[in-house]
């Protein structure tokens, strides 16, 4: 195979995977701060990337500019969300909040299926067709884009959650929550804050994807199984995980579909997932739970 | 002895009602909406045994439905066999799927959450596979040619499926009917609530997880088979795609996950939102909002399903 | 009945029980005690199969169980109990025990009636028997254990803390009904703190501590051992006793 393929679809797969890992980052968050599985995380960005379109369509919003609105937006609908039903059905087993969040995802998609219709949404913009050169390379300049905002983005949170006072009260939470709430930590609120920060995480990848993808109702499936394979993948709970974890699924995803083909191309992930769960259920760098 | 399963009276009167429903509305609306929600109940059984009565919740369950639909598809145009043994054929091929999965998932010590997502991975794998392989028609599925005979297992008049698909319904409650009044169920519900002590007093639980997962995987893959007749047509999306595992979970956990008649009271329901919202509201896609927000509700105030408002005196979540 | 021989568990660089090796004869009632954190539960979790060992053997009646499954080591008829009550939640009380008879019965109204039996034995009261475990208090429930446990008809019980938790009155009761118990045949293998019983129930003892087995036999020589009081008290604990009653004298 020639090695200017194989160089294109390493690259583009690692593009790809450096956003993957801000999807995960906010899952991954949420699962070590609340012990909650989001299902609903896919289906979340879905609307987070509709969001982003009818920006761009209705107002001329350029996706990139619109992650000063994105994510602050999604910050305050997640603090909301956790706040006012999420916190309040926390109780009860995992499973239960596995069946709620499967149901928000359900009635999420399903909405937007009503609303929306099926077909899917792409967003053209003036550089949507430049490339860079690297060597014999080319790469489409929103890819490039959006990479490195995405790893900006991720250093960003990275900082946050290790410098600041919250971002310590986080990790002090996610470690032990008991101890964290007899030090006077307020515990309900910084799962709020933790919610509102992986929707946060959401919408600024909605502004990231939408210049390079497409955004239909039932691309929330598909982003689900690819979020969580990079959180089972990289450890519930590991940052650095999180980034190693994306970069291997966009890899997994670029050279599956370029020896595999379109369709068989996709399995890599699930079988990635399926492997990891079977064999090394705590991730690469996970803490086992 | 819970005061929500119907004595001796109450089931003859049930099959009563059954019965005669097709006699009295036999409009292709009514006889479609019976024929669904006999459907629904009978692989909501199927999760409901594997999910409620043993606690492993699947969120892939449709892999046994799409393995049943597609195997007895298989073999009717593949190799000629006659429909009818698509039945068996289903069946086995549920269990297999059942098996498989449960051996891979349960040695690895998968429970719980993890449990969940990984049958959604399996059953996306073979998705995949199905939509990229030749001999199950890719991603353009598989038509079965229509020829309404009896003994192709097609039947002009729908009436008859109905009268199957309630003979099969009938089946799943008789089968879970014996699983409560057996060791075998007792010991499920040992490992639903707590499976070490269900090891410390001598239960096998890997033997007995994969025992009913292949049982659930037998009734799931029939229930495929019978979806293919009826409709004559499967791709991968119907038949392996998350809608149906949704159904099959829905429908147990609003009418109540380990009972009995939980699955028939979620299909029902379900049934009647789909048709309805279908016949009515003409809006593509309401129903699944419903089950949706439904599914909130239920989960958040109801946990045992809705058959808590059949229960009269007796307030407790027991296994009933 | 019992043999374990030189038993080790590490975790992760730390050895929870160190080289521990027990008999307990056919028939007996044997204590195992030690300060908190002595690796106690972990020896049971040991022998009946929870946890595998590093080093060490484990032999029942003669068999060798070391490596065995669980369910199997169940099924021979050595069976535990936890120290932190794990009720079937959502099952009655009479359902809970009657997953133990289930063992011998294969049939729902054997197991059932069995289960009455054996509720009786135990002392429960009737009423009891139909409320959901959930519900039960802590004396309730560790009943229950110790029901469920006996409903396999077992011919090794290993109770771990049976009575933490329970009032005087009820570790009467109970002190009796392990009696009895053992009267019936079954071998029993107690983990306790509540020292008064451990002290009438028991015909030998052992003494765990940091993992290691300091200090075995019969109830009147374990109290006056100097290591025994040492590790229960700390270092120099038993001279300043001995000079204390010195001064009484």
């Amino acid at each position: 195979m020639d090695p200017t393929i194989l160089a294109a679809a390493a690259i583009n797969g690692l593009l790809m995977g450096g956003i993957y890992t801000l999807v995960a980052s906010g899952l991954t968050l949420i699962y070590g701060v609340l012990h909650i599985i989001n299902f609903a995380h896919g289906s979340m960005l879905m609307l987070a990337m509709f969001g982003v379109y009818f920006l761009l369509t209705k107002l001329g919003i350029d996706p990139y500019l619109a992650l000063l609105v994105m994510v602050p937006a999604m910050y305050a609908l997640g603090y909301l969300l956790y706040r006012h039903m999420i916190g309040r059905l926390s109780l009860g087993r995992d499973e239960n909040i596995l069946l709620i969040t499967l149901g928000l995802s359900i009635l999420i998609e399903n909405l937007a299926l009503l609303f929306f219709k099926g077909d899917s949404r792409t967003v053209s913009l003036s550089y949507s067709d430049k490339m860079f050169e690297l060597g014999p390379l080319l790469l489409g300049m929103p890819k490039v884009i959006s990479f490195f905002a995405a790893m900006v983005l991720c250093a960003m949170l990275g900082l946050f959650i290790t410098r600041t006072d919250t971002g310590k009260a986080i990790r002090a939470v996610a470690k032990e929550r008991m101890g964290a709430r007899l030090v006077g930590i307020d515990v309900e609120r910084i799962f709020a804050v933790s919610f509102g920060i992986g929707l946060a995480t959401l919408g600024a990848a909605a502004c990231l994807l939408m210049p390079i993808f497409y955004v239909s109702p039932s691309s929330g499936h598909v982003f689900v199984i690819v979020a969580f394979t990079v959180v089972v993948l990289g450890g519930m709970g590991s940052f650095l995980g999180a980034v190693l974890g994306g970069l291997i699924v966009g890899l997994t995803e670029s050279f599956g579909g370029l020896f595999l083909g379109e369709s068989l191309g996709q399995i890599g992930i699930s079988l990635i997932f399926i492997l990891i769960l079977l064999f090394r259920p705590s991730g690469l760098f996970g803490d086992k739970r | 002895m819970s005061a929500a399963r119907p004595s001796w009276l109450g089931h003859g009167l049930l099959l009563l009602i059954a019965l005669a429903f097709p006699l009295l509305f036999s409009s292709p609306f009514m006889v479609n909406f019976g024929v669904l929600a006999l459907f629904y109940a009978f692989i909501g059984q199927s999760w409901n045994i594997a999910g409620g009565f043993a606690g492993q919740l699947s969120f892939g369950h449709v892999a046994f439905f799409g393995v049943g639909a597609y195997a007895s598809t298989m073999v009717q145009m593949r190799l000629g066999w006659n429909p009818w043994m698509g039945l068996p054929v289903s069946a086995l091929a549920g269990a297999a799927a059942g098996w498989l999965i449960a051996v891979l998932s349960f040695r690895a010590g998968l429970k719980g959450s993890y449990f969940a997502l990984i049958t959604l991975a399996f059953a996306e794998v073979f998705r995949i596979v199905v939509n990229s392989v030749e001999v199950t028609g890719g991603g353009l599925g598989m038509l079965i040619p229509m020829k309404q005979t009896a003994a192709n297992f097609q039947f002009g008049d729908r009436r008859v499926f109905y009268f199957i698909i309630l003979a099969l319904t009938v089946a799943s409650v008789l089968l879970a009917l014996w699983l409560k009044a057996s060791r075998f169920g007792a010991r499920l519900a040992a490992i639903r609530e707590n499976e070490d002590s269900a090891r410390a007093l001598g239960i096998n639980t890997f033997a007995e997880k994969t025992k009913i997962m292949m049982i659930s995987g037998a009734i799931a893959g029939i229930g495929g088979c019978f979806f293919a007749q009826y409709f004559l047509y499967i791709d991968p999306t119907i038949a392996f795609g998350v809608d149906k595992s949704v159904e099959m979970l829905l429908v147990s956990m609003i009418g109540g996950a380990g009972t009995v008649y939980g699955p028939l009271i979620g299909a029902v329901l379900l049934a009647a939102i789909s048709e309805v919202t279908r016949a009515w509201f003409t809006i593509q896609g309401l129903s699944l909002v419903l089950y949706g927000a439904l599914l909130v509700v239920i989960i958040a105030y109801l946990p045992n399903g809705l058959i808590d408002l059949f229960k009269r005196r007796s307030q407790r979540p027991g296994s009933p | 009945m019992l043999k374990v021989t030189n038993l080790t568990k590490i975790f992760g660089g730390l050895k929870a029980v160190d080289g521990a090796s027990l008999e307990v004869g056919q028939g007996r009632i044997v204590a195992l005690i030690g300060p908190n954190g002595a690796g106690k539960t972990t020896l049971f979790a040991c022998i009946a199969g929870f946890l595998p060992i590093n080093q060490g053997r484990v032999e029942l009646l003669g068999q060798d169980i070391t490596g065995m499954k669980v369910h199997d080591i169940a099924r021979l008829g050595m069976v535990r109990t936890f120290q932190i009550t794990q009720p079937f939640a959502k099952l009655t009380v009479l359902e809970n025990i009657a997953v133990g008879s289930h063992q011998l019965h294969e049939r729902r109204a054997d197991a059932l009636a069995h289960a009455r039996t054996v509720a009786e034995r135990v002392g429960m009261p009737a009423a009891m028997l139909d409320q959901p475990a959930a519900e039960l208090t802590v004396a309730g429930r560790k009943r229950l254990e110790l029901a469920r446990a006996l409903a396999t008809e077992p011919k090794l019980l290993l109770l771990d803390e049976v009575m933490a938790g329970l009032n005087p009155q009820e570790i009467v009761d109970i002190i009796g009904i392990i009696r009895k118990i053992r009267d019936s045949g079954v071998t029993i293998l107690l983990i306790e703190h509540v020292m008064h019983a451990v002290m009438s129930l028991s015909e030998h003892i052992y003494v765990l501590s940091y993992g290691k087995i300091i200090a075995q036999g019969a109830p009147k020589d374990i109290v006056n051992n100097r290591d025994v009081v040492e590790a229960y008290l700390g270092r120099g604990a038993a001279e300043q006793m001995a000079a204390a009653e010195g001064q009484h004298a």
